[in-house]
């Protein structure tokens, strides 16, 4: 093997290892120093305590995140579905596609306080919608739509051409053929797509915090209201100085729940 | 016999520059007209105008094509399809069982009762001689099948929506010669309630199963007639040529 092989070879095995040990590393020490603060109580109960979330639990918040999330996944999805198959059997110009690609890449780039800028200047400022879970939602489906777009752009171009232009010479209309085969055939790594962009919105926080989240509820959230979710809450134990253990112990919990979505998801998907 | 489909002066561009140009011919029903010549002469485009399924940035500037009266502008591009299918070179199953394959098209249409569908693609099956093949297994997984039995599968799937016209683009290029003997007897058999325009690059196969051959050269049209005319005694040099080379 010539050297220059030898030393990309290196640095790739090398780079590989990298990435991998970065990312045990931080899952482990988050585990470290969460997972023995996990008990029921801490899962099932609402925060207490002064100031308000160094006892009791996030049960609140792991109901706002989950229901976020899904809130989010649900309208991304609705959008970005037939967005990434207009783009795919569109038959539109490849100068079109090109732009279109392109103005989903810079969006998919913005930072995530600019979204939150915006969800806020629009919905809350603008439209006169109140803090709550569906304005958050909103904003955070502005977010993750290029995301999703993107990667489902790339789950339907592996379906093969040939076979839908086939069902298109037998007359059928585009949209039966992407209901009846290319939707089905493409489920698992589209709902792959859809879960990694819910697991981007339940992380963010900038965006919700100006449009949705807050610190304590009462009780789970209606779509209008305010609610907590574990990102903002993880946010103020830190940044208030509340408690770091309980920041790991909710890092923890956010973590395992973004596990769970993608292997249900691989699941149905695969069943699929 | 009556001339089921008309092309009359039809041209096709990319981006002003002219790919088909001045195609007349017209095309007779319950019959095989073959269009053969070389590679990048225009053949492929010229089924696809046919059948409405030009993509761009591929356009028709100029001309028309009447299908049974009525000019091909003035039909529902679905509807066209319907009746003009395309069957590309390469076998292209759908996903799933044999049956899925069969009924796709008849679910979409619902003009049949559930058992009368099954009919159907049991019928389509054994005219594509595919049905016995696979001893009524319908159930079983259509990329199991081999490379020729799935061209069969296409074909069949596309009778379950009876086409009148019936488009074939080289549908024997990836298969071996028993395979290609197979879906020539089908061909021919088909023409009897269909019309087939069948491109191929293999000359024989063209003498041996079609009614009318088209000789294409540089996006024109440069010789047609009756196949045993074309073969035996062309009009043209350049026909000549390319058939005393082989094509």
């Amino acid at each position: 093997m010539k050297l220059s092989n030898l030393a990309l070879a290196t640095w790739a095995y090398g780079s590989l290892v990298l990435v991998m040990a970065i990312l045990i590393a931080a899952c482990s020490y988050i585990v470290y120093h969460g997972g023995p603060l996990i008990t029921v109580d801490f899962l099932w109960l609402y925060p207490v305590g002064m100031p308000l979330g160094v006892e009791g639990g996030i049960f609140p918040a792991i109901i706002g995140s989950i229901l976020e999330g899904l809130l989010t996944a649900s309208m991304a999805a609705i959008v970005s579905v037939p967005c990434a198959l207009y783009m795919v059997y569109g038959n539109i110009s490849r100068w079109k596609s090109e732009c279109f690609l392109f103005t989903l890449r810079c969006m998919s780039g913005l930072p995530s306080v600019l979204i939150g800028l915006f969800g806020y200047s629009v919905l809350i400022l603008y439209l006169g919608i109140d803090k709550s879970l569906l304005s958050a939602s909103i904003t955070l489906t502005v977010m993750v739509i290029p995301f999703i777009t993107l990667r489902l752009v790339k789950v339907f171009h592996e379906f093969p051409r040939e076979t839908y232009e086939a069902a298109l010479n037998m007359g059928l209309s585009p949209s039966y053929i992407w209901l009846h085969m290319v939707i089905p055939s493409a489920m698992r790594d589209g709902l792959s797509a859809i879960a990694l962009g819910a697991a981007y919105a339940m992380g963010a926080t900038a965006p919700i915090m100006y449009t949705g989240a807050v610190l304590y509820t009462r009780s789970i959230p209606n779509i209008t209201d305010p609610f907590m979710a574990l990102p903002y809450h993880l946010y103020i134990l830190v940044n208030e100085g509340y408690s770091v253990d309980l920041a790991y112990a909710t890092a923890f919990v956010l973590m395992v729940i973004l596990l769970c979505i993608n292997i249900i998801c691989r699941y149905i998907g695969g069943r699929s | 016999m009556s001339i089921i489909l008309d092309i009359k002066d039809i041209e096709v561009s990319i981006d002003e520059h002219p790919i088909l140009q001045h195609i007349t011919l017209p095309i007779t029903e319950h019959a095989i007209t073959a269009v053969i010549g070389p590679s990048g002469c225009g053949k492929s485009t010229l089924l696809a105008t046919l059948n409405g399924s030009l993509q761009a940035p591929k356009k028709v500037t100029n001309g028309q094509i009447i299908y049974d009266g009525l000019s091909v502008d003035s039909m529902d591009p679905q509807m066209l399809r319907r009746q003009i299918g395309l069957i590309g070179q390469q076998p292209t199953v759908f996903p799933g069982t044999i049956e899925d394959n069969m009924v796709f098209a008849l679910n979409y249409y619902k003009e049949l009762s559930s058992a009368d569908r099954k009919a159907k693609a049991i019928q389509c099956l054994e005219q594509a001689g595919l049905y016995s093949e696979i001893n009524g297994d319908m159930k079983r997984l259509a990329s199991s099948l081999s490379g020729g039995q799935q061209q069969r599968l296409c074909i069949a799937r596309s009778l379950t929506v009876d086409p009148r016209v019936m488009l074939f683009d080289e549908p024997c290029s990836a298969l071996d010669i028993k395979n290609s003997l197979h879906i020539e007897a089908l061909l021919t058999e088909l023409k009897a309630k269909q019309t087939i325009v069948i491109v191929t690059h293999n000359l024989q196969q063209a003498r041996r199963i079609a009614d009318y051959t088209v000789f294409m050269n540089e996006g024109r049209v440069v010789e047609w007639g009756p196949t045993e005319q074309i073969f035996s005694d062309p009009q043209q040099e350049l026909t000549r040529d390319y058939l005393a080379f082989g094509g």
